[in-house]
């Protein structure tokens, strides 16, 4: 939810550019690729590669639910070739701009209109469909092949060819890092395959991966300064419902929020902090969509296993 | 932007990037951004004092640590929109906004959690007391002995700058101002009990200050107001009055929401001492509590559009909901002790030693007692004791139980809780 530095994207897209092709042509004639989200700008980038100026719009420090662009960039979608978002509701304070921009005939990607959309968890009392599809790969590659086929239909003088086998090179990746997660979690049994959260972000990962997430108030550092039992129940009991080790929170205080599970609960638990909206700095555990999905999956499998 | 800037930058084959996707500056940096706020793991809950001499400190909840802010004049009332802090002071007829740099963002299913530098962001003048109301994207100070009426846009208060968007003149005397949306409500009444008056109304206006032809609606006796996650709640001698945005065309660019209004009537026989003159609560929930003269206690479920009477044997001075499941209501009673009641049964599950024995019994005690608080979140409550020179920490779900105590330097005379 933190740590947001498009820079990262921007070396991983540049690593691969500098992989895949010679010199960029001026950005002024290429084509413009518009990505609201840095995860989804990641992605793009690795399927146009140089073919397109791709402009990720989301921030460092800030989160996809809430971000806020200038008046220039509002004018620069209008411009875009395509715009490739999230959708599904991620993106609330951009929707003003992303209707003005359909509205003026740039073709448009919603990614959370080409996947088959999961709803919020139970209990949350939504019943509107949970946008955090990339926790799961498989989604992605849906993701990937609908941008593939829109840049090819909307974005005039790429190369078609090159765009089909980045894209293909790409969804390789994808797969494996698919497969790779399958069989890491293969390793943790089915009586542990309990997430205990307070991330709203988990919902694709484990439909798909066949977790269960078990939601849980996290005590705040103002009550973990003086916490009573009353502080801890909701945590304690979703700990002792999953039967696990690990609980995967983001806490200002992990270390302080294991003393006083250990002092007033009598548990021994980790707490263990997973990527989840944004990507990180480099060499930060989560500098790319595929290095955020291989950290995470290395987390999980190491807190659940016995 | 800054991710394609740096992408041609790096590439061996320069181009005019630079010029096409400048990097943020003072001009550019978009609307609502602050420069270093950082989303955080969970609220960054603070307590804003206001001491003696004037000095604003900030009391980070997470780490018991305090920060001093600023000092200011003759603060004569304090408030918060669990952002901004508003410290009116009377006799300047000034208004003084400070931003906590703490604050949270709900989006219903879940919450986000902010935190940046706290700034002062600077004075709205007017004459008299200010009351200021706040709201996500207005925020509204009332002038009651000039009638004066300003709207402030809350975006750019985030990004320090107070851009007043109407100030208008309006009648002076007791009344309200409230924002709702891209809407204000501003009411108007005479003394409450007055037997004769035609101004007990509230009326809609635009963002900047313009009547809306028909959207009224009566109130007599106007006192109270606060918002919850339903809509507005205003005082009325006969009960409550509702008002409701209509959110449906609010995704359209240009459309701008309709207020609808409701009355939730009291119960039979309500005696007019025993009305709800004033309401708090957990901020956000929809129930909403008010001291009931000396009998105890209103509960009001804006979502359900029901009274419920709690009944308590101490008169209470100030009562807040908490509306947790286990429905708790925190009151502070009139011999200075915090009491936990109980909404579905009207019990009193615990209660503390009396916290206010200094305060209570100082020269000018109604005037200190007029400045303390009793705030609640979702863990703990807290209370500020200005002669005893303290702010308790009561966890309400453990027997009323006092987790930490908190020593102000100087007196803490107002109190106010951000990051919420």
């Amino acid at each position: 939810m933190r740590s947001i530095r498009s820079l990262s994207l921007a070396l991983a897209a540049a690593v691969g550019l500098g992989a895949l092709s010679g010199c960029a042509a001026p950005a002024g004639d290429r084509p413009l690729i518009v990505v609201t989200t840095n995860i989804l700008g990641d992605v793009v980038g690795n399927i146009v590669g140089d073919q397109a100026e791709v402009l990720t719009l989301m921030r460092p420090n800030s989160d996809p639910h809430s971000f806020e662009i200038s008046a220039q960039e509002a004018a620069r979608i209008l411009r875009a070739d395509l715009v490739v978002s999230n959708g599904l509701g991620l993106e609330e304070g951009l929707q003003q701009q992303l209707d003005a921009a359909d509205t003026a005939g740039v073709a448009m990607l919603a990614a959370g209109t080409v996947i088959d959309p999961l709803p919020y968890a139970s209990g949350t009392g939504s019943d509107t469909a949970d946008p955090h599809f990339w926790t799961d790969p498989a989604r992605m590659v849906e993701v990937v092949e609908a941008v593939t086929a829109a840049v090819r239909t909307d974005v005039a003088g790429v190369d078609a060819a090159l765009i089909e086998a980045q894209a293909a090179a790409y969804t390789t990746e994808l797969q494996a890092l698919d497969a790779e997660m399958t069989t890491a979690f293969a390793t943790i049994g089915s009586e542990r395959r309990n997430l205990v959260t307070n991330h709203h972000v988990f919902g694709y990962l484990a439909d798909r991966f066949d977790f269960t997430v078990v939601g849980a108030v996290i005590p705040g550092g103002s009550t973990l300064a003086a916490p009573s039992a009353s502080d801890l129940q909701s945590l304690v009991d979703a700990i002792d419902t999953a039967g696990v080790a690990t609980i995967f929170a983001e806490s200002s205080q992990p270390d302080r929020l294991v003393q006083v599970l250990a002092d007033e609960a009598g548990l021994d638990v980790a707490v263990v902090e997973l990527f989840t909206e944004s990507l990180s700095e480099p060499g930060a555990g989560a500098d790319s969509y595929l290095t955020m999905m291989r950290t995470n999956t290395e987390r999980i499998t190491t807190g659940l296993s016995p | 932007m800054l991710g394609a800037a740096a992408l041609l930058g790096i590439t061996a084959c320069s181009s005019p990037a630079a010029s096409t996707a400048p990097a943020p500056t003072a001009s550019t940096a978009p609307h609502g951004y602050v420069a270093g706020a950082a989303e955080m793991a969970e609220p960054q809950l603070h307590l804003a004092t206001v001491n003696s001499a004037g000095r604003l400190d900030l009391l980070d909840l997470l780490d018991g640590t305090s920060t001093s802010v600023t000092t200011l004049e003759q603060v004569s009332g304090v408030s918060t929109d669990g952002r901004f802090v508003f410290a009116a002071a009377a006799e300047q007829g000034a208004v003084t906004i400070v931003d906590s740099g703490a604050w949270t963002v709900d989006h219903e299913d879940h919450q986000h959690y902010y935190r940046a530098d706290p700034a002062v962001v600077g004075t709205v003048t007017g004459s008299g007391a200010g009351v200021t109301s706040g709201g996500g994207t207005l925020t509204t100070v009332r002038f009651a002995d000039s009638g004066t009426a300003v709207i402030l846009d809350t975006g750019d208060l985030g990004d320090g700058t107070i851009t007043e968007l109407a100030r208008i003149d309006v009648e002076p005397g007791p009344g309200m101002l409230v924002p709702v949306g891209d809407r204000v409500i501003a009411g108007r009444t005479d003394a409450p009990g007055s037997a004769t008056n035609g101004i007990d109304a509230v009326q809609v206006l635009t963002s900047s200050g313009a009547p809306i032809a028909g959207a009224t609606a009566d109130c007599a006796e106007l006192s109270g107001t606060i918002s919850t996650a339903v809509g507005v709640v205003f005082g009325c001698s006969d009960g409550a009055l509702l008002a409701t945005a209509d959110t449906a065309s609010a995704g359209e660019g240009a459309a701008e929401s309709t207020i609808t209004f409701e009355r939730i009537p009291y119960p039979a026989g309500v005696a007019a001492t025993d009305r709800a003159l004033e309401f708090a609560n957990r901020a956000g929930r929809p129930t909403v509590a008010a001291v009931a003269g000396d009998t105890g206690a209103w509960l009001l479920d804006t979502r359900e559009r029901r009274w419920s009477p709690l009944m308590t044997d101490t008169p209470l001075l100030q009562v807040s909901a908490v509306d947790d499941s286990a429905e708790h209501v925190v009151a502070l009673a009139d011999d200075g002790r915090v009491l936990v009641l109980e909404a579905a049964t009207g019990s009193t599950l615990a209660a503390t030693e009396p916290l206010l024995p200094a305060t209570l019994v100082a020269a000018g005690a109604e005037a200190l007692v007029a400045g303390v608080e009793l705030t609640v979140d979702a863990g703990r409550a807290y209370l500020n004791a200005p002669a005893d020179g303290l702010v308790y920490e009561i966890d309400y779900a453990d027997g009323a139980r006092i987790a930490r105590t908190f020593p102000i330097d100087g007196e803490p005379r107002f109190l106010a809780e951000t990051g919420r």
